[in-house]
């Protein structure tokens, strides 16, 4: 991490604003922040080993490398996702974290399948043309997302890592959507209890 | 907390701090945005957070800055710590609770996230519970104590806190410099999740 270690004035940069907090000395005085993690390369091979014992999990690894989509892996705290303009999965892992955890592996399947969508011709329509069709593109793609990480949980009941998963489900707010479609609900059903969760959580 | 949207000039000058060459495509300035906001237990310095709304989902990056030094929030205690090092963290009783409730959400446990549960419908996994289970953590809370130990300027609070899958009673110790331990965890409710389950894998 690159953070300073002493002030370079000794004054109080707010006391005259923000904008003479940065002053003339230049803008930059945090230049080479490191944003990777540093133990990022092994936390996604342990999510991977992990999805490549589910059928459908392995699909989507096998996608990622097939496409040689690039994984970055930075530390902190934030919603994790594949970028169609950086054409990069995204994974956020808290840096204190050294293993991976179920919110690691349920991250890297939903980005994993949202880049099998893009790479699959199934593209955002631009927000600016028709925000209401935009928008009814991305639930629609978030449905698709979570469905499949529901097949991957449900594909690996019998491992060991099958309750670490479902309590990631549980934890992230799925735990109706996923009793529902183990239950053989319609799609329409499913919109309803993802439509809960994205109101409780405010994104998916 | 109070978000405030930050005006152009001044938001490209903030991604031009914080920007990182290996990671240019995220620190876009024409479509990110940044706002900050006030914590009541720092002086001088806000919290500030970047979004990349370029893609959904959208890419955030939260800071401590006092607008020239930016600390990212990465998960660990190391940037809090390092603000509150230079004297800008200052504790009374009445800010405690929520200085810890931003630790808890910027700094993850071991095992995972740890959260403060100053009110039960907060808790993570409610919706999973069962009636008697969801009765219970609502019969069982009880809202946070907070000691002040005027020898060390340390606050000693007990307070429900949901960590590792179990909603736990726990005593922690904020010391006068931030810093947070755990110092004993009593378990509220057995049976919210299967025993022994782990919440890192491997």
């Amino acid at each position: 991490m690159n953070t300073d270690t002493t002030d370079n004035n000794g004054s109080n940069p707010m006391s005259g604003g923000l904008k003479s907090g940065f002053g003339d000395k230049g803008t930059n005085v945090n230049s080479g922040m490191a944003y990777g993690h540093p133990h990022g390369e092994a936390i996604i091979e342990g999510a991977k080993e992990i999805l490549r014992e589910s059928e459908t999990g392995n699909i989507l690894v096998q996608v990622q490398e097939t496409f040689n989509i690039p994984i970055q892996v930075m530390k902190g705290k934030s919603e994790s996702g594949f970028s169609p303009e950086m054409k990069t999965i995204f994974i956020y892992v808290p840096g204190k974290l050294t293993k991976v955890t179920g919110d690691v592996v349920f991250d890297l399947a939903k980005a994993a399948r949202e880049a099998d969508l893009e790479y699959s011709g199934h593209t955002a329509p631009d927000p600016m043309k028709n925000l209401m069709e935009y928008a009814g593109f991305m639930h629609a793609r978030n449905l698709d997302t979570v469905t499949h990480v529901c097949t991957i949980v449900k594909e690996l009941t019998n491992s060991s890592y099958f309750s670490v998963l479902l309590d990631t489900l549980t934890n992230l707010g799925f735990n109706e959507l996923y009793k529902a479609y183990l239950s053989g609900a319609s799609r329409d059903e499913l919109y309803d209890f993802y439509a809960d969760a994205y109101d409780n959580r405010g994104s998916i | 907390m109070h978000w405030q949207h930050l005006d152009r000039d001044t938001s490209v000058k903030v991604i031009d701090s914080v920007k990182s060459d290996a990671n240019a495509g995220l620190f876009s300035v024409g479509t990110s945005e940044v706002k900050r906001a006030r914590a009541l237990f720092y002086k001088d310095y806000f919290l500030y957070q970047v979004t990349n709304f370029a893609s959904l989902p959208s890419f955030s990056f939260q800071y401590l800055s006092d607008g020239t030094f930016f600390h990212y929030l990465d998960g660990t205690e190391a940037p809090i710590h390092m603000v509150n090092d230079k004297g800008a963290l200052q504790l009374d009783k009445h800010n405690v609770l929520g200085y810890l409730d931003f630790y808890f959400a910027h700094v993850s446990g071991d095992e995972g996230d740890i959260t403060l549960i100053d009110n039960p419908n907060d808790m993570p996994m409610l919706d999973s519970l069962g009636p008697d289970a969801y009765d219970a953590v609502f019969r069982d809370h009880q809202p946070a104590e907070i000691q002040v130990d005027s020898t060390t300027d340390s606050f000693n609070i007990e307070s429900d806190l949901y960590n590792e899958g179990q909603l736990v009673r726990a005593k922690i110790e904020v010391s006068a410099k931030g810093r947070v331990t755990i110092k004993e965890q009593k378990m509220i409710m057995h049976e919210m999740v299967a025993p022994g389950a782990p919440e890192a894998i491997m």
